[in-house]
């Protein structure tokens, strides 16, 4: 009798879980995205991204892996390209130390001392960043938002 | 013999000459010493005078350079007068020719379409004669026959026939005047009716009509009668059936529009455009030393004149919203009032010199600055043939007298755009609040330093002095005796000892030894200069920039104040809703037919 090589492990684990991914594949049109932007952001969101001045100096990589999924649950309907370039929020840790951003592509916390640029076109956001009715900015390519600590949006458009 | 003879002869000779010789020798030495005495006092006299003659030609090249610098501002004042009134001239001619113009335009409007005021006016007349009942039906009937003759195209005229016959009961005319009239404008005789039939208390065909005026209506063409519909409907003239009507209809308009892409980012740029034209100009008293010592300063006026915004756009909002809306005495003022509207106000054909006669009048009123004219003509948008609904929202709430709105009408643009208004004024407070200067530049002459908020005030008085001080060290280096001088010194050293065999040379040994102590006298005496004249800028500078620090101080205190004012708006719109701002109590009707 031949001895079988195929098959021989009959024990197969089948997951009938499927994974359902919520992300879209369409890519919308910039004043269907401005309208996106538009929104009100979630609680758990605006939270989120603001307990990152907590960790300190240096944040945890799972911390900010944990922000940009965050982050990416926030806007399902947006492709990656169109999400944040980064979020820039005003930092507590003291002078010198003015604003911390969350560079999205990078996935790093930079704190910024005061007169250091930010990068990637973020420091356009400073200032608003470090007005006390804003939680924090969000940078995209086209417009930053302003988000209140209610999750309202204020935009400045390009 | 004869040889001793001659050497006897020969040496008393030679001897007499010697003598001659010597004496010659004496005679030349003493007119020497003569010279020297008397020639080194006149060199030394020469000397002081160049020198004296010196210092008058560095006065008189000084206040040749002072009458320059005179002449050159001069100059730029003439140039700077010159154009000025190069532009107050065309701006003289603008005004003129825009007058005349104006003149002409009316002219033209009074030509063209002054028949058709005479329709309007007997329109009115008819409906207060039919209220009053002095004239005979007859004379009714004959005027409006007439008008339909005298204005064969406009729509009111065949209007008029229709409510005559309507009075006389003669059902026939008075169903060929309304399809006449319907033909040649049926939302105008739609919405005519509308009003008419309101006034006579028949609300059922006052219903009927307004429905027929609204089905035609394109939320996105909306022609300029609406805002006779929503000043009616916003003051609750047509009854409760009819205004619940008109809710769900407006409603309905805005939800389709909504659906729009780009619509409501379009309205939010239309508000944020009607509310930053409210914006005021800053007080040219305010915060002078950093008007004029800080290159920052334009910037932080825009900012603070944004923050100004704030209070600006509640008070116009919470004047509005809190007036008491008092309507008419009696209901047929009110329904007079609209109708007077309806018929008084121009036609389509009359828009585009409607137009040119507004834009005249902008360019007078704007003491003939034409580009301000043209802004404000273009904010104003009130000549478009067709707005959408929520440009005629917008020229409600923000230009009441042109857009002819009631406070009513006002209140309820107001509400139903309340949304748009908040997301415009919070875009608004984003953008003025992300231009404020983190950083204020301070420059007192060639001095710059930075301040925040005025804290760092000993080390910008430090660095000031600091800055002096190197300056005053530079000119100190600069003031001193320099390698001329001292070559002069080292020659007149030098030339002693030729001097010595050959005594002429003391003339000039005096005059470079002088030459150099009237140097260093110069640049002793230019060193005191110096130090006083530094230690005099920096008491100045520094009481400038104490008073600019002074200036950043109460800037960034009422920027705060100011900026805090945003919340006004908001609260204040929060509670605002449509139902709230229609009013209820205009739902007598006065039966006069």
């Amino acid at each position: 009798m031949r001895r079988p090589i195929i098959g021989t492990n009959h024990n197969v684990q089948v997951d009938f879980q499927i994974n359902r991914s919520t992300k879209t594949t369409v890519e919308l049109q910039p004043l269907m995205v401005e309208k996106l932007l538009r929104q009100k952001r979630s609680t758990s969101y605006v939270d989120t991204v603001t307990r990152l001045d907590a960790t300190g100096v240096h944040c945890r990589k799972e911390d900010v892996e944990k922000m940009i999924e965050e982050l990416q649950n926030e806007f399902p309907e947006l492709l990656e390209h169109q999400l944040p370039i980064g979020i820039v929020s005003k930092c507590y840790l003291g002078e010198p130390y003015e604003v911390h951003s969350l560079d999205t592509q990078l996935q790093i916390v930079e704190h910024y001392k005061r007169g250091s640029v930010l990068p990637n076109g973020m420091e356009k956001a400073r200032i608003l960043a470090m007005n006390p009715n804003y939680e924090f900015v969000e940078v995209f390519t086209s417009c930053i938002c302003a988000v209140a600590r209610n999750g309202q949006i204020s935009m400045i458009r390009e | 013999m004869s040889n001793r003879a001659i050497s006897t002869a020969n040496l008393s000779r030679i001897e007499n000459s010697l003598s001659e010789i010597n004496k010659k020798i004496d005679a030349s030495l003493s007119s020497t010493q003569a010279i020297n005495t008397t020639n080194l006092s006149n060199i030394e006299n020469s000397i002081s005078h160049i020198n004296h003659n010196i210092g008058v030609m560095y006065n008189e090249v000084a206040q040749a350079n002072i009458r320059l610098d005179a002449t050159q501002s001069s100059i730029q004042q003439l140039t700077k007068e010159f154009k000025e009134y190069v532009r107050h001239d065309q701006l003289q001619k603008n005004i003129q020719l825009a007058e005349t113009r104006l003149v002409k335009v009316r002219q033209e409007i009074e030509k063209n379409y002054g028949h058709y005021d005479d329709v309007r006016r007997r329109a009115l007349g008819i409906l207060q004669a039919v209220d009053i009942s002095l004239v005979r039906k007859e004379t009714i009937e004959s005027a409006s026959e007439e008008q339909l003759i005298a204005a064969p195209s406009y729509w009111l005229a065949p209007c008029l026939i229709a409510l005559s016959a309507w009075i006389n009961n003669n059902k026939e005319l008075a169903e060929k005047s309304v399809l006449e009239a319907l033909r040649r404008d049926d939302e105008k005789t739609s919405l005519f009716f509308t009003l008419v039939a309101r006034r006579g208390g028949r609300y059922l065909s006052s219903k009927l009509w307004l429905e027929r005026y609204l089905s035609q209506q394109d939320p996105n063409e909306l022609k300029k009668e609406i805002v006779v519909l929503i000043d009616a409907f916003s003051n609750g003239v047509f009854g409760v059936d009819a205004r619940t009507k008109c809710v769900t209809i407006i409603q309905k308009w805005i939800d389709e529009l909504s659906q729009k892409t780009g619509f409501v980012e379009e309205q939010r740029d239309q508000w944020k455009i009607a509310l930053h034209a409210k914006q005021q100009g800053l007080n040219s008293n305010d915060y002078l030393h950093l008007a004029e010592y800080s290159p920052t300063w334009m910037k932080l006026k825009n900012s603070m004149e944004g923050a100004q915004l704030h209070l600006i756009i509640f008070d116009y909002f919470n004047s509005i919203l809190s007036k008491e809306v008092i309507p008419s005495a009696t209901l047929v003022i009110a329904v007079d009032e609209l109708l007077e509207g309806l018929v008084s106000e121009y036609d389509e054909e009359e828009q585009p010199l409607k137009k040119e006669e507004r834009m005249f009048e902008l360019i007078i009123k704007q003491d003939g600055d034409k580009d301000k004219a043209q802004q404000l003509f273009g904010q104003e948008k009130l000549f478009n043939e067709c707005v959408n609904f929520t440009q005629l929202l917008t020229n409600f709430a923000m230009y009441p007298e042109k857009s002819n709105a009631s406070i009513a009408t006002q209140k309820l643009a107001i509400a139903l755009s309340k949304e748009w208004i908040n997301h415009a004024h919070q875009d608004l407070t984003a953008e003025n609040r992300s231009q404020v200067p983190l950083d204020v530049d301070i420059q007192i002459d060639k001095w710059t330093g930075t301040t925040r908020d005025g804290s760092n005030e000993e080390e910008l008085v430090q660095q000031l002095k600091d800055y002096l001080d190197s300056e005053r060290d530079h000119a100190l280096s600069n003031n001193k005796i320099g390698f001329g001088s001292w070559f002069s010194l080292i020659a007149g050293i030098g030339l002693t000892y030729f001097a010595i065999s050959m005594p002429f040379l003391f003339i000039f040994v005096a005059a470079f030894i002088l030459a150099f102590f009237i140097k260093k006298s110069k640049v002793m005496k230019s060193k005191a200069v110096i130090d006083e004249l530094y230690s005099n800028t920096f008491d100045n500078h520094k009481t400038i920039l104490l008073a600019v620090l002074s200036d950043v101080v109460d800037y960034r205190r009422e920027y705060s104040n100011e900026d805090a004012k945003s919340e006004y708006v908001e609260q204040l719109l929060e509670n605002v809703s449509p139902v709230h701002y229609i009013y209820s109590t205009y739902d007598i009707n006065r039966k006069v037919l």
